[in-house]
């Protein structure tokens, strides 16, 4: 696994527990364990997030930082063996 | 609207070619209970939801089955990658092969094509709220029926992944059920089309 797989790995695992904790809250919105649950990897996430999108390209158009080269479609894309 | 995010939710990496288990898997994506009715079904029946919390629940859960689509669509892209006509043959995605070389087209395991007619959206929170259980339950034994097939671990990963959520998807929707039931009328006792007989 290469430092850049390594890195996005990761950022799954923060996104997973965001996502679970965005379901479980939506049907249990003043649930205290779950809001700070979602606070923390929220944070995390968004640290990740910055770092990956520093060393390596962004991951959602909005973190595109537009400077010499339009680096958006840079492959490998998601569903290609060697992205993951 | 949406904003692509430029990774899978769950890797996909796999390692050895399979025709035959691509030609199987295909149908989580244009099967009668896979990802793809999965999300078109959420994402039409959320509009008229007389619970915000529902129509949350409708949406998020239904971006989630898209990202099932593209986690499918992935694991098709790499079984049936390099192949020869050989390889077509024996592994019977001959007929596939024929109608869409190695692209991704949403069929069932038959072969039939992706059908709007395999959801509803009937405008009635109960009516839709009980196909969206009904629907993760028979996403579910359709991985369980995938997962008695197939051997290699790299296909078995993301596959028993995609399980999960549908577990969890069940859950959530057993509680957006009761949390609607909550919200009707004590008089309407058999939850009758809450949605056309109120003002919005």
């Amino acid at each position: 696994m290469t430092d850049r797989q390594k890195l996005l790995q990761k950022i799954r695992i923060a996104e997973f527990a965001v996502i679970e904790a965005n379901l479980f809250l939506d049907t249990h919105k003043t649930d205290r364990t779950a809001l700070a649950y979602f606070k923390k990897h929220q944070a995390l996430l968004e640290e990740l997030r910055d770092e990956y999108t520093e060393k390596y390209g962004p991951l959602t158009v909005s973190d595109v930082k537009p400077e010499l080269c339009w680096n958006w479609t840079d492959g490998p894309w998601p569903w290609e063996y060697a992205a993951n | 609207m949406w904003q692509y995010s430029k990774k899978l939710e769950y890797p996909v990496k796999i390692k050895r070619a399979n025709p035959a288990m691509a030609k199987l898997i295909i149908s989580q994506l244009g099967g009668p209970d896979g990802e793809t009715g999965a999300a078109m079904r959420y994402l039409s029946q959320r509009y008229g939801m007389p619970s915000d919390k529902v129509k949350g629940l409708l949406t998020d859960i239904g971006t989630e089955e898209l990202a099932h689509m593209e986690i499918i669509s992935a694991i098709i892209f790499q079984l049936t990658r390099n192949l020869n006509v050989d390889d077509l043959r024996k592994g019977g995605f001959d007929a596939y092969y024929i109608d869409h070389t190695t692209g991704i087209y949403p069929v069932d395991a038959s072969g039939n094509p992706f059908s709007a007619l395999t959801f509803q959206s009937t405008g009635d929170a109960i009516a839709d709220l009980h196909e969206d259980l009904a629907a993760e339950q028979k996403a579910r034994l359709t991985y369980d029926n995938i997962l008695r097939i197939a051997d290699d671990p790299d296909v078995r990963d993301p596959i028993r992944f995609l399980r999960a959520r549908e577990l969890v998807h069940f859950q959530r929707f057993g509680e957006a059920l009761r949390i609607t039931q909550e919200g009707l009328d004590a008089k309407n006792f058999y939850a009758f089309n809450p949605q056309f007989d109120q003002t919005n």
